[in-house]
This record gives structure tokens, C-alpha cells and sequence, in this order.
């Protein structure tokens, strides 16, 4: 090499990333060849073009593979999973590095630990201010907007469930009202509690039918694009919507219950006696 | 048959090791890649190959002496064993045998 090019360095970035990512053992031989390499490139190719080349193409990622680990989630399950590298440095606390984070595992209070590692770390690096994350909390607020979400939705459904069982409620009372005397009658020519109260709760069922078939499609819908934003999902079957009937099912029978049983079991002496 | 699997770049990387004969080091045999396939290639890609040549033990390597360029730091000469010697040959020797098997009508991949 020329003399006058004896002055120039190579990029202070990679050549600092190297330092770290390179085996003791090669380094030397590693920097002159990268040395003599880049001076070279800078007499042929200009100074752009050798630093260019220098930290893109000549000094990437030189490291040992020590362990592979199975792929897991560390973002959010609205990605997929991404490449990923655990790298071991030996310098933590150099001024300069900026990406440096000790992960540590705990067994008891995490909190605790925290405060009893703050206090080690002040003792070796007062110059630089302690903070940590609990990586459960991160976890957490990867999915904090779905998290919102359940809870919206749980408070709206529950909400119309409850309005819901009002308006039901008072068209049971309403229905037995009605049907006073044809209660009276039939009990009296020997109809049985239970006919009753299933005509009595018939027509309600009817309706819980009708508006599944309604509902489950917009549902299907709704629910199938919400599922695309997940890169890893479950898929939807057919079980979840039966549920959904049975379930509706159940809480228009519970709200009707106690009126259609109390009305069939009415003496119909009662009833009939009225006019 | 041949022992040890090559790579095409590592047949590259060994060739150029056994054209620059005592002279081969990390930045010669980069350049003299670079100027054989006129392809880009990066140092450290040569470099890690030269390395996983020499664990195959197709390589030898021994470091020079100090130098006064490069921040006095020294240079690891690299040099072709007897192995690798004839991992290479092996690999020319299947080449041409392929090549002389060629029927007339395919002569066309040897010229116009």
C-alpha cells in the first residue's frame, strides 16, 4: 500500500462490531487482511465505495455458532416468526454500547431482584442510570389491544344479555297473562305441568333458532376477518356456533323458568273462577 | 469417488489457494477471486470458507512474519495440502469424464 493512504480509516462502526464478533484466536490475521483490504478498495474504487464495501460486503456478521434454539414467539402473534440471533458480548458496561441489556432470570419477586440487581449495578456503573422491564409486562402489552378488546366486548355482550333477559322477561309475564284461562283449561281437561311449560317456552326457542341463523353468518364473518390479522390463529368450527345456540338456548329458558313453571303450576281453580 | 463434498465456491476458494502458491492470504485470494469470476465477493465469506477448508483439511495455514503495512499486524499464508490436492483433481477428473461423455448433438454447450 501507498503511503498516503496510511491515514485512512476504515469505518469505526463495523470495525467496532467486528472487534466483538470475531474469534480471538483470527483476529489479528482478520483486521490486516480488512485493512489492507480497504485501502485497497479505496485506491481503485474511491473512499465512498470502499466504505461502502468495507462494512456491507467484507465485514459481515462474523460469528460462531454456539446453539439453535426451536423457533418461539417473541413478538406479537400478528406476526410471523422472524429470524432471530442471541449474540453474547464480553462488555456490557462500555460507555458506547448502546444495545446493551442484561436479561436475568428470576425465581422469586421479580421486583425484589430488581432493586437488589440496581443496587450491584450502581456499585459498577454509577455513570450509567438503572432501568429494567419485566418481560412478562412486555409479553402483556404486545397483546394489550386484544386484551381491551375482551373487555369491551365482555362488558357490551354482557350489557345486551341483560336487556336482553328484561324484554324476555316481561313477554313471559305478558304470555302467561294472556294465556291465564288456557293454562286453567287445559290443566283442568288433564294436560301435565311439563306440556305446559314447554308450549309456554316454545315459541321463544323458536325465535333463539331464527336469530342463530341470522346471527351466525355476520358472526362467521367478523370473526373470520378478525382471525386474518393473526399470523398464527386458531381455525373456526362448527362446534362454537352450536355452543353459542345452546348457550342462548339456556339463558331464554333460565329468564322464562321461573314465570312459565310458576304459571303451570297455578291452581286453575284460581284462574277460572275470576270471570 | 470422492471422500470429502466441495462446494462451488469452495473449489474456487482452493484454486485460487493453489494458483497463488505461496502468496495466498486472505486479501490475495479474495482479489484474485474477484478478478477471476469478476464477481463480488465478500472478505469475510472468503474468509470463513479458507477457515471450514482448513478444518476439512484441505488447507494448512501458518502465520508470516510481522509486517510493517497493516498496522504491523501479520498475514495467515494459507497452502493446499496433499488432500486437498486431490479433492480438487477428483473434481476435474468427474468434470471432464462428464464432458467427454457428451453425445455429438449436445456438442453445441462447447461452442457455436
Amino acid at each position: 500500500m501507498r503511503r498516503d493512504n496510511k491515514h485512512i480509516r476504515p469505518p469505526r462502526l463495523a470495525n467496532w462490531l467486528l472487534e466483538r464478533f470475531i474469534p480471538a484466536d483470527t483476529l489479528e490475521e482478520v483486521q490486516g487482511d480488512l485493512l489492507e483490504l480497504y485501502q485497497h478498495w479505496v485506491e481503485t474504487d474511491g473512499l465512498q465505495a470502499a466504505r461502502h464495501r468495507y462494512t456491507w460486503l467484507d465485514t459481515t456478521l462474523y460469528a460462531t455458532v454456539i446453539g439453535v434454539v426451536n423457533d418461539f414467539h417473541f413478538t406479537s402473534f400478528h406476526e410471523p416468526i422472524k429470524p432471530f440471533a442471541f449474540m453474547i458480548r464480553n462488555n456490557y458496561f462500555v460507555q458506547q454500547d448502546f444495545t446493551s441489556k442484561l436479561f436475568i432470570k428470576t425465581a422469586g419477586n421479580p421486583v425484589v431482584t430488581a432493586q437488589q440487581v440496581g443496587e450491584i449495578w450502581k456499585e459498577f456503573a454509577p455513570q450509567r442510570p438503572f432501568s429494567y422491564t419485566l418481560l412478562d409486562d412486555n409479553y402483556k402489552s404486545l397483546h394489550a389491544d386484544e386484551e381491551r378488546f375482551k373487555v369491551l366486548f365482555s362488558c357490551l355482550t354482557g350489557l345486551g344479555i341483560f336487556i336482553v333477559c328484561l324484554g324476555l322477561f316481561s313477554l313471559i309475564a305478558f304470555a302467561t297473562e294472556q294465556r291465564t284461562k288456557e293454562i286453567g283449561i287445559r290443566k283442568v281437561l288433564g294436560a301435565p305441568v311439563s306440556s305446559i311449560v314447554i308450549m309456554l317456552n316454545r315459541d321463544f326457542l323458536k325465535l333463539v333458532a331464527l336469530s342463530l341463523i341470522v346471527a351466525s353468518p355476520i358472526a362467521f364473518y367478523f370473526m373470520d376477518r378478525w382471525l386474518e390479522g393473526f399470523a398464527y390463529r386458531i381455525t373456526w368450527q362448527w362446534w362454537m356456533f352450536a355452543l353459542a345456540g345452546l348457550v342462548a338456548g339456556a339463558v331464554v329458558l333460565i329468564t322464562t323458568g321461573y314465570q312459565s313453571i310458576k304459571a303451570s303450576l297455578a291452581n286453575p281453580v284460581k284462574s277460572l273462577r275470576t270471570e | 469417488m470422492r471422500k470429502a463434498f466441495l462446494g462451488e465456491f469452495e473449489e474456487i476458494v482452493l484454486l485460487s489457494v493453489a494458483v497463488l502458491d505461496d502468496e495466498a492470504y486472505g486479501v490475495s485470494v479474495t482479489l484474485e477471486i474477484e478478478k477471476q469470476t469478476g464477481r463480488s465477493v465478500g472478505f469475510s465469506t472468503v474468509h470463513t470458507t479458507l477457515q471450514r477448508l482448513e478444518a476439512k483439511g484441505f488447507l494448512t495455514s501458518k502465520m508470516g512474519g510481522a509486517t510493517t503495512e497493516r498496522g504491523g499486524r501479520r498475514k495467515r499464508f494459507f497452502r493446499l495440502t496433499a488432500a486437498g490436492g486431490r479433492a480438487l483433481k477428483d473434481v476435474r477428473d468427474i468434470r471432464s469424464q462428464l464432458w467427454e461423455s457428451l453425445p455429438p448433438k449436445a456438442m453445441y454447450l462447447s461452442g457455436p
